[in-house]
């Protein structure tokens, strides 16, 4: 029977016998017996199949059982580029990622001790120190880690782990950076000699592999497969099969608009629960990351309010045992917008009740002379695109902040602007009405102001309809100067297919800023009072069919309430609810897009169902 | 054949290795090395003990000192030997372990490069990147000099190395397994020597 390459690995690292100092160091001294056991023992495991197994212990282990790090390591002196609040989360971070491997015995940190930092008092301790136990650290040392064991048993019964409290320091992820050390990496290399694993590179003969416990540290930040063949070497599997990542969440620098995948690889069979978190840049709130509820998840248009670290625990369902990934840093740089760019078309599908519940939209046209506009009210014309119960008759009536009727129109030919209509929409890109059908539609002028357009159903019908309002100025250029610069929709949210759903076209020369609002909870207070209002409103923005962005109370995260607050005064919006009291916030967000056709989607939470207002604003 | 293929898995594997900076220590380039050692000996180990040490506050932790016999002084002051006092070693049943602590036996031919002994956890300029291995090759009847992890040096360029060889520097790792390419010990000496006369000549300028 064949030798496993994890056999073939012990034999390799046993065969010649080596003699063992008790340091873990074998004394080959350069010998030519020694030699020999080099030569031999490096021939076995470079010829090992698949690659060298190349880890190299100290020679002592712990007891099965608890490794206890006691963590003394203070408050960092500013904040950390990773997000983390202090030192102890980042070495947790790095204990975790060993205990996802380690069987017979596992780390477990002390937070917050008060244990003297000294070697002899059988405490492992965790600390920044300007010295080593009396000894100065030399300028070129970062860490030490300092390993007492009885030779007799060959069990280590000390370890302290000392940082250079004299080098900078720093926490973060990705390519290794000029100035501050960087934390983690160093930590948990020295918590792999915490283990036993000593440092593979000075094995005796020379040898090279990819591994944290190099004498070097570089760009690998996790644990490598050595690594892990070392500790599982030296205290076997993890007997709790929990989970292991393979791969963990990558730090990427992203434009705004651009994508962004945090995703986590998870070694071995299983179910399991993935619990993301996101720290805010330059906060160190941890806020939990609901959406990403799997392996990964796509921001699919990254926006400045991302910028800052993502985790992700994941849990083992059955066992519950669980590791802690990584922190990745997702930096995001800003990109220039044009004012000249403008919503050129939006658009709201929803149901058309009776009573409150017809839909409503609201537009605002800016500037300081009149603009010409085509409102439409399609129902019937839905049918032709598949949708189902769709209101048959609608009515359009056009209202302005005084409240007086503008312009109305049930059957969109009956006024007799049918042919002015039909080329409006055939010069703006808007599907065609059926000649003689009932949807409604109005081309008028409208001077700068608010306006309210009303779509009900007539004789009190009900069903699915689209509200359209579109900049019909024929000239690019007064269209720029005389904006529709929002527009709001108010209509019933219910199951399937039956939400809101409002579109969007951006036209322009380059990439705006827009406000989109989901309003469900402010709706039910005053001056509103819509006792029906949606109670947790989601909203979320589509290209077609990819997902953008998605939110769901406007609260989180919370780094980004100050931004939302500013753009709603600035647009002259409404405030929103800020106190939960039994229901969900309402949604919202800022998003800078390109030039193209977006939908804003409006849901309940859990299929909730209510009057919701979705509205969309350009930022100035 | 079969060192033909010993000689491209290592290679391999050489190229395979990351791109690094010290973890527990910042390699020194050559010019650092040598400027930062405040002695430089070449000698034999002839005498490696390892103490309990009393610290000033009531406890104690364990040293080894090694005496080397100097052969050769580099830099520094003359002197017939110098004991080196390392952080660690074993005491009875007890060892206390610093990991990257070069480990040294009696009868070993040693470059040292000195700095703070006595009080400096290790008396060497970046721990093992200040210990310079002399080693007998045999099948060429020659010396040469080795790093800690006995991985020849070819080049004292080699010195800010890690211990092993990073991509884009396969080159060094090549000539680094062929012990004909070794450094003698004399070219080492050499090179260590101009080092420190540049430096005094450049001292003197200022």
């Amino acid at each position: 029977m064949a030798l496993t390459r994890a056999q073939l690995t012990a034999v390799a690292r046993r065969w010649p016998p080596t003699l063992n100092l008790g340091d873990g160091r074998d004394i080959d001294r350069g010998s030519r017996s020694g030699r020999w056991r080099g030569l031999c023992r490096f021939m076995l495991i470079t010829l090992l199949p698949g690659g060298a197994k190349a880890f190299d212990t100290l020679g002592p282990t712990w007891a099965n059982g608890d490794i206890v790090l006691h963590l003394q390591l203070g408050q960092p002196s500013g904040p950390l580029l990773d997000g983390s609040p202090d030192w102890a989360t980042v070495a947790q971070s790095a204990i975790d990622e060993w205990n996802g491997y380690l069987g017979r015995s596992r780390l477990r940190s002390l937070l917050n001790s008060t244990s003297e930092v000294r070697r002899g008092n059988r405490i492992n301790n965790v600390a920044f120190r300007a010295d080593v136990y009396g000894s100065a650290f030399g300028e070129r040392t970062l860490a030490v880690t300092l390993g007492t064991s009885n030779t007799a048993t060959g069990r280590y019964f000390e370890q302290d782990v000392l940082f250079n409290s004299t080098v900078t320091w720093n926490s973060y992820r990705g390519p290794l950076r000029s100035g501050a050390r960087e934390f983690r990496r160093v930590a948990l290399h020295e918590f792999g000699h915490v283990i036993g694993l000593d440092h593979p590179d000075q094995a005796q003969p020379a040898q090279s592999i990819a591994a944290v416990m190099n004498s070097v540290v570089g760009n690998i930040e996790v644990l490598q497969s050595d690594d892990i063949a070392g500790a599982q070497a030296l205290y076997g599997p993890n007997a709790t099969s929990g989970p292991s990542i393979a791969a963990h969440p990558q730090s990427r620098t992203v434009q705004v608009g651009q994508s962004y995948i945090m995703a986590v690889t998870v070694g071995g069979a299983g179910a399991y629960n993935y619990m993301w978190s996101f720290v805010p840049g330059g906060t160190t709130r941890v806020e939990p990351f609901r959406f990403a509820t799997g392996p990964a998840y796509t921001i699919g248009s990254v926006q400045l309010a991302d910028a800052g670290t993502y985790s992700v625990r994941v849990s083992d369902a059955a066992t519950g045992a669980s590791v802690t990934s990584n922190t990745a840093q997702l930096v995001v740089t800003a990109i220039g917008t044009s004012a000249e760019t403008a919503l050129a078309n939006i658009s709201t599908r929803g149901v058309v009740g009776r009573g409150d519940d017809v839909l409503i939209a609201g537009l605002v046209i800016g500037g300081t002379t009149a603009k010409d506009v085509l409102i439409r009210a399609a129902g019937p014309a839905l049918g032709e695109f598949g949708v189902a119960g769709v209101l048959l008759n609608p009515g359009l009536r056009i209202v302005n902040s005084a409240g007086a009727t503008v312009a109305q129109n049930d059957d969109w030919q009956a006024s007799g602007n049918g042919p002015a209509i039909s080329a409006a929409a055939s010069r703006l890109g808007a599907f065609q009405f059926q000649p003689g059908s009932q949807d409604a539609a109005v081309l008028t002028m409208l001077p700068p102001g608010s306006y309210t357009a009303i779509v009900s159903g007539v004789n009190d019908t009900t069903g699915v309809a689209l509200i359209e309002a579109y900049d019909a100025d024929a000239t690019p250029a007064i269209a720029r100067t005389r904006k529709l610069v929002n527009i709001a929709t108010r209509g019933r949210v219910n199951t399937g297919d039956d939400v809101l759903i409002a579109g969007l076209v951006v036209t322009g020369p380059g990439p705006r800023t827009f406000l989109i609002r989901a309003i469900g909870p402010t709706l039910a207070q005053a001056p509103f009072g819509i006792a029906a209002a949606l109670q947790d409103p989601l909203l979320q923005i589509y290209q077609g069919e990819n997902l953008l962005r998605e939110n769901d109370d406007w609260d989180a995260p919370g780094s980004a309430q100050p931004a939302l607050r500013e753009a709603a005064t600035r647009v002259g919006a409404f405030a929103l609810k800020e106190v939960r009291d039994g229901t969900g916030l309402d949604a919202a967000m800022l998003i800078t897009l390109q030039p193209g056709s977006y939908t804003a989607k409006v849901s309940g939470v859990q299929g909730t169902t209510g009057v919701a207002l979705v509205e969309v604003y350009e930022m100035p | 054949m079969r060192s033909s293929l010993l000689f491209f898995l290592l290679l391999a594997s050489l190229a395979a290795a990351p791109l690094a900076r010290a973890t527990s220590v910042i390699p020194p380039s050559f010019p650092e090395l040598v400027a930062e050692a405040e002695a430089i000996y070449r000698g034999r180990v002839s005498h490696v003990e390892a103490r309990r040490v009393a610290q000033s506050d009531g406890g104690s932790v364990i040293k080894t000192f090694v005496t080397v016999a100097v052969e050769r002084v580099l830099k520094g002051l003359e002197r017939n030997e110098v004991t080196l006092e390392f952080l660690g070693g074993t005491v009875g049943d007890e060892t206390l372990t610093v990991t990257g602590m070069p480990v040294f036996a009696v009868g070993d031919r040693e470059f040292v490069f000195v700095q703070k002994n006595g009080i400096q956890l290790c008396p060497l300029v970046a721990l093992m990147h200040g210990r310079y291995r002399v080693k007998h090759d045999e099948t060429g009847a020659r010396d040469y000099v080795a790093r800690d992890n006995g991985m020849p040096l070819t080049d004292t360029a080699g010195v800010e190395l890690p211990m092993v060889t990073p991509p884009g520097q396969v080159r060094t790792a090549r000539a680094a397994v062929t012990l004909a390419d070794a450094l003698s010990p004399g070219a080492f000496e050499a090179s260590v020597m101009d080092e420190v006369k540049r430096r005094s000549v450049r001292q003197q300028q200022n």
